[in-house]
């Protein structure tokens, strides 16, 4: 018999002051309605400085205080982001650092906007069960993004700079203690849209070097994508994997507590719920409240929400993103 | 009943283009003695035409799938360990996936450098154990060549890697027996940037920048503080290896055959001469290949049982050390 996981505590960190879609189109250069364009009311953009671990940080001060665990309590870090500190090491080493955790595992995922449900799953499986008599060591699972540091910010870079944005999510789980119940993580992955939405460069492939100029003057190390590409195929994933996970767990969508469907365009995040006949009211799209965090939106909505669930009741989250990579968890509330 | 999980194929691919050291030696103020007396390394191999880590990736996959009797369609989960990922996002695994065929399966990278590959196996175990599937394909893929400064500036770096990658499937224990006992994870943050790579570095006001290509060490190549790593090495090495033995109530007298990273032949004796093993007990083949990271243990493991030292009924200890710093080790029943 697996043990329960336990989400013991949870944080969240969006970064400085909210950047309006006003103050973002005088700085790309557009006299657009950004707000109209993407359904996005605002988003933040971190310091320099900071980066992902230095968000992360931030969120695990209130998750570490809830789990009631201090950093020598942890028996590792596991960090999903797309958008790492720097090239190497993981964003892990730098949070082990700033946490003054003790030099237990740092293990760093990428699997971009299914980060949150694919890291849940990895640590959620590297939990040791407790032995009789002894306390769960709780693992600390952070994911965060830095997209404000990399984006194109000009009027050519508008489509993704208007979306991308920053922030953190904390969680502390283990195989025990209080807290809410993980009830199911599934998450996939299809190669074979990779660039439809992606950053060329640096490519390791590239014979003579990783990177030169000549990628800088032609923009390859920014993100693109052709999102209209990918609006069908992301709708019905999503679709797909919320049936899976409700299944599985014998969740009723359509009565769960809150839905958070989390991708780059609001509106097929709509689409899907709709599609799935699930109230308007109950549905939560994070991209929509603060851009899109990739491995970040659903731990931060999980952090931000989970506290207005009774219990017993059940959050839903799924996401989608560029791989082509989606997933879903279930979360019970305690 | 054991529960265990066993390596149960392997494979690698190498590109044919063989560097020597007095190739280097045309390339920059160096000489075979110099790097040999230093590092025991003679050759490595460097891409030759354009090539990812995913190219040889595939070669590397097949190889191992079919020495495990198994298809593509076999496998519920890919992990791709690397620090020269083919491209910056999605995940290199997104891009073996599809070159591989696979269906829509879970795919994500492990960014843990030299100890990817164990922290690979770690968490492909547990997932393994917690239910999720029953194979596991783990591939390590690296093209350093394209990322060195290969100029007298870059020469302490530039000589030491070469590109590779090597695969294994992990699933069910053949007997029960056979297998992964236990593995052991570490990091220590403080000493990220003792070994590392900056940019990319999302951290930064610009991730990166034209300046970046500029100056005595330019900051789009990696860098390392050698003779700290290697204090670091020599001591973390025997550490995480006796407590892998520890954890199974065995001693270094038990351990049949030392599969070690293959970063520096002068490490790896010095670990020897530690644990007092002999030399015919550590596998070493980076006279060859030079550091392969991701892909330096496979790579020796194959090695290791295609000349019979890994042989039935011993004890096999899979151990690494590197950039983070990150250290860990895997203990099998071979």
């Amino acid at each position: 018999m697996l043990p329960e996981i336990r989400l013991n505590g949870w944080g969240y960190c969006l970064p400085g002051d909210a950047v309006s879609n006003e103050a973002l189109a005088g700085r790309l250069g557009v006299d657009r309605d950004l707000g109209a364009e993407t359904g996005i009311a605002e988003r933040y953009f971190s310091a320099p400085g900071e980066g992902p671990s230095g968000l992360a940080a931030i969120a695990a001060g209130p998750a570490m205080a809830k789990a009631g665990v201090a950093a020598e309590d942890l028996s590792m870090l596991v960090f999903a982001t797309t958008t790492p500190d720097v090239a190497f090491p993981g964003s892990a080493c730098f949070l082990q650092e700033k946490l003054a955790a003790p030099t237990v595992g740092a293990l760093d995922l990428r699997a971009q906007s299914a980060g949150f449900v694919a890291a849940l799953d990895m640590a959620a499986a590297l939990c040791e069960i407790p032995a009789a008599g002894t306390s769960p060591e709780p693992i600390l699972l952070a994911t965060a993004e830095v997209f404000s540091s990399g984006l194109d910010l000009s009027p050519s870079g508008a489509e993704l700079a208007s979306r991308l944005a920053d922030g953190a999510s904390v969680v502390v789980l283990s195989a025990g203690g209080a807290g809410p119940k993980l009830l199911s993580s599934r998450w996939y992955t299809d190669g074979t849209l990779l660039e439809k939405f992606w950053t060329a460069a640096p490519h390791s492939s590239q014979l003579g070097r990783r990177i030169d100029r000549a990628d800088l003057a032609a923009g390859r190390h920014y993100p693109q994508s052709d999102l209209p590409a990918l609006r069908g195929v992301a709708q019905a994933r999503l679709i797909e994997v919320l049936r899976e996970v409700s299944a599985e767990t014998q969740t009723d969508l359509e009565t769960a507590a809150r839905v958070v469907i989390d991708y780059v365009e609001p509106q097929v995040a709509v689409a899907a719920a709709r599609e799935l006949g699930i109230a308007k009211d109950r549905v939560v799209i994070p991209t929509a409240s603060f851009g899109h965090v990739m491995a970040a939106g659903l731990g931060i909505e999980f952090a931000r929400s989970i506290d207005g669930l009774a219990t017993g009741e059940r959050m839903v989250l799924a996401s989608a993103g560029p791989g082509f990579t989606w997933g879903a968890a279930v979360i019970e509330a305690d | 009943m054991a529960n265990r999980n066993h390596i149960l194929g392997v494979g690698s691919a190498l590109p044919d283009n063989v560097v020597t050291n007095d190739d280097l030696s045309e390339r920059m103020e160096t000489s075979h003695e110099w790097i040999e007396q230093r590092t025991g390394i003679c050759e490595r191999r460097h891409i030759d035409v354009a090539c990812g880590g995913t190219d040889l990736g595939k070669i590397a996959a097949e190889r191992a799938l079919e020495a495990a009797g198994l298809t593509i369609e076999d496998i519920d989960l890919l992990i791709y360990a690397t620090l020269s990922p083919d491209l910056e996002w999605p995940a290199t695994a997104c891009l073996m996936a599809a070159k591989l065929g696979a269906p829509q399966i879970p795919a994500l990278d492990v960014r843990n450098q030299c100890s990817g590959f164990v922290y690979s196996l770690a968490t492909a175990d547990a997932w393994l154990k917690r239910g999720r599937g029953s194979h596991v394909l783990i591939v390590g893929g690296e093209i350093h060549s394209t990322g060195l400064d290969l100029t007298t500036r870059g020469r302490e770096v530039g000589v030491i890697f070469g590109d590779a990658a090597a695969a294994v499937v992990l699933g069910p224990s053949p007997d029960g027996e056979k297998g992964i006992l236990s593995s052991h994870l570490h990091a220590e943050g403080r000493f990220a940037e003792k070994l590392w790579l900056e940019v990319p570095s999302s951290r930064r006001e610009k991730h990166i920048l034209e300046a970046d290509f500029e100056g005595e060490k330019p900051v789009v190549f990696p860098y390392m503080a050698g003779r700290y790593v290697f204090k670091h090495a020599v001591t973390r090495f025997p550490q995480v290896i006796r407590e892998s033995l520890a954890a199974n109530d065995l001693d270094v007298a038990d351990l049949g055959l030392l599969v070690p990273h293959q970063a520096n032949l002068r490490i790896n004796q010095v670990v020897a001469a530690e644990l007092g093993l002999d030399e015919s007990q550590v596998v070493n083949n980076m006279q060859r290949y030079g550091n392969t990271t991701a892909a330096s243990i496979p790579l020796a493991l194959e090695e290791a049982m295609l000349d019979g030292r890994a042989h039935e009924g011993q004890y096999v200890c899979m151990a690494a050390f590197g950039a983070g710093f990150t250290w860990a080790a895997a203990l099998f029943r071979w």
